[in-house]
């Protein structure tokens, strides 16, 4: 074994779920954990869970936690070894990275290097082109707006125009045919240089039905790297993920190897330090395209954990720590089948678009399989200020079928209360039959919305409703049974 | 007063208790109901035990019941002009941001929980939603204006008649 000590204090620069994920993992590693906070998120849970918590100021609550110079001083101040980013925020930002490599503080993630070569889409297609590994037909935008559409068009339609340095759907649009191309090409550039200041697009062939499949790759920086399999994610929504299971349901043994291998292969090429993720793009004929790389712990990294029984903060935390890679890949197994669920507040009769309010009960399910991976309290409230997403929950079963039997029955048992969530869709989600046989693309959500919508409550399934709030409500309730003796007897209340 | 009013996906069901002993007795949409409380927080209507959550937030219960999680609001018809005085007649918002879509006019009548309003603060959109029924008086923010938090962005007046 390795003789490089674990770090004694590590820093968390996130907040919610992610940051109460990485300080359990800390806790039980006995290294020290310092949470920092927006003054909005004071009663948050990772402030209370962390050994030492310090706020940051922010003009936003947001702009808090991307004050990579105040994330800093908090670390100098409280003499913190490492730093553990998270993701989003300033997870994949490169100047961040190394402004932490330069205060002397190890950052828990890949080089700096690599985070701004995978971060510019451009830039990180060309390096797989490079190396032999698939891309979708494409053509970059670079100067030459004409030339752009010239080439853009010759690679056929449907296209999928995305920003450089994009992610997260900002800035992605189909265009169907030749006469939207120009107007399409535009807005989306426009957009590109809004959200991410920087106005460079491509275009790339549209797959269409296509696959959402990640590979969980760990590197020792030297070009040794291993997988923990691969990760399904079609059930989008908004470009963005909802459910997520492992391993993927239907794909041929020898297919699977084949992603395994492009992704370590690509992360291998790029010297990968640390845990990150590489995202392809599966055809229904089997062709698969490299899509991004992702380099920092995915939201979903939980499914892997599931299934391979290893923590990927620890191991995060080892390698960070110089330890190398902690197993070899025939070390690696898989058991069983893990599927997630994001909880979050958001109206999915209404585009799914994010919901406010304040928590009243947060019960987490109970049951064998189960993990809830959270970063709120009951209490709390959530505002637009932040992500919408409130919680994961992840399930393992003995194959797919019991994992959504269990997945089910886990959201049956969760009790969130006070703000709107997804948890009654994400249910009749997992019971489509189109589900439930695996027939998954990215545009599952889109074409199924009919049958996922919320049915109005009909009678006497609404009165039940109506009923079993009235007796939660004071007025009725001293209408109900707080009468007077005399006027009880009356039966039917009269003005 | 015969009846008592919830409103839930911006229906309108009136409850009137036609009798209380030995069992609850409720009249919905025409339709009698029995109703009784059992000992572990369950329900059992019409001799069928519903289990469910709730949680009260003032007069707004929040239910989960057989895989329907809904916000059923008790129409106070007392607090409409009490509401009125402290100015809580206004929809405000939480967050400084931009109005994304307007979705009500000026004279329009509106359910507790319709949109009124789509802003967008910090990239996020959000529905803001009348909080009971009641008539739109004025739309004080347009499509493309920004505001700052607590600033009202639209007013609700009670409707006229019962």
């Amino acid at each position: 074994m390795s003789e490089h000590a674990l770090f004694t204090k590590v820093l968390v620069a996130n907040r919610g779920e992610i940051a109460c994920r990485i300080i359990r993992t800390l806790q039980r590693l006995g290294i020290a954990s310092v949470a920092i906070y927006h003054a909005s998120d004071r009663r948050s849970p990772h402030v209370a869970m962390a050994d030492e918590a310090h706020e940051i100021a922010g003009e936003t609550p947001v702009a808090a936690y991307l004050d990579g110079a105040a994330i800093l001083e908090v670390a100098a101040q409280v003499d913190a070894g490492a730093l553990h980013p998270g993701y989003g925020f300033l997870a994949e930002n490169a100047a961040f990275a190394q402004a932490t490599v330069d205060a002397g503080l190890v950052f828990i993630g890949p080089d700096p290097a690599v985070i701004g070569l995978m971060g510019d889409k451009i830039k990180a297609r060309a390096f797989v082109i490079e190396h032999g590994y698939p891309v979708a037909p494409s053509v970059v935008q670079d100067g030459d707006f004409d030339g752009f559409l010239a080439a853009a068009g010759a690679i056929g339609y449907p296209l999928l125009i995305k920003a450089a340095a994009g992610g997260g759907g900002k800035g992605m649009r189909i265009v169907e045919a030749e006469d939207t191309l120009r107007a399409e090409a535009e807005k989306a550039a426009a957009e590109a240089k809004r959200y991410f200041g920087d106005p460079r697009i491509y275009a790339e062939r549209f797959v269409e039905r296509p696959r959402h499949i990640e590979v969980q790759v760990l590197g020792d920086g030297a070009g040794g790297v291993v997988h923990l399999f691969e990760r399904e994610c079609s059930i989008q929504r908004r470009f963005q993920k909802v459910i997520e299971e492992s391993p993927a349901p239907g794909l041929p043994d020898d297919l699977k190897q084949r992603i395994w291998d492009a992704a370590v292969g690509i992360a291998g090429a790029a010297h990968y330090l640390n845990a990150g993720t590489v995202e392809f793009i599966l055809a229904p004929d089997g062709e698969f395209y490299f899509l991004e790389m992702n380099t920092r712990l995915q939201v979903e990294h939980p499914v892997t954990e599931m299934i391979t029984g290893i923590d990927l903060v620890e191991t995060q935390i080892q390698i960070a720590a110089g330890r190398g890679l902690p197993f070899a890949q025939a070390d690696i197994q898989a058991s069983g089948h893990a599927i997630e669920c994001r909880i979050c507040a958001e109206d999915p009769d209404n585009d799914f678009l994010p919901e406010t309010g304040r928590i009243l009960r947060l019960e987490p399910p109970p049951g064998d399989g189960v993990r809830f991976d959270n970063g709120f309290a009951a209490g709390q409230e959530v505002t637009a200020a932040f992500d919408s997403m409130l919680a994961k929950l992840v399930v393992h079963g003995a194959d797919r079928s019991d994992a959504i039997d269990r997945c089910r029955a886990a959201l049956d048992r969760l009790v969130l209360l006070g703000v709107q969530v997804n948890t009654d869709y994400l249910a009749r989600l997992l019971g489509h039959p189109a589900f439930q046989e695996g027939r998954l693309d990215t545009g599952f959500i889109d074409r199924h919305g009919g049958d996922l919508a919320t049915a109005p409550p009909t009678d006497p399934a609404a009165a039940h409703l109506v009923i079993a709030a009235a007796l939660g409500c004071r007025a009725f309730r001293a209408l109900a049974f707080e009468v007077p003796e005399p006027y009880a007897s009356i039966g039917a209340w009269r003005n | 007063m015969s009846a008592l009013r919830f409103s839930m996906n911006g229906q309108i069901y009136d409850v009137t208790i036609v009798a209380r002993r030995p069992e609850l007795v409720l009249d919905i949409a025409g339709r009698q109901y029995h109703a009784l409380e059992c000992a572990d927080g369950s329900i059992e209507i019409d001799g069928q035990v519903l289990s469910f959550e709730r949680a009260m937030d003032g007069d707004v219960a929040h239910l989960r019941l057989a895989g329907r999680t809904v916000a059923v609001a008790y129409w106070d018809p007392a607090a409409g002009a009490a509401d009125e005085a402290h100015g809580a007649g206004a929809i405000r918002a939480t967050m400084p941001g931009t109005v994304v879509q307007v979705h009500a006019h000026a004279g329009d009548a509106v359910a507790a929980g319709d949109a009124v309003v789509t802003i967008e603060s910090m990239k996020l959109q959000s529905r803001m939603a009348a909080a009971r029924d009641g008539v739109i008086a004025e739309i004080l923010k347009a499509e493309g204006e920004t505001f700052d938090k607590g600033e009202a962005l639209a007013t609700l007046v009670p409707e006229d008649g019962d």
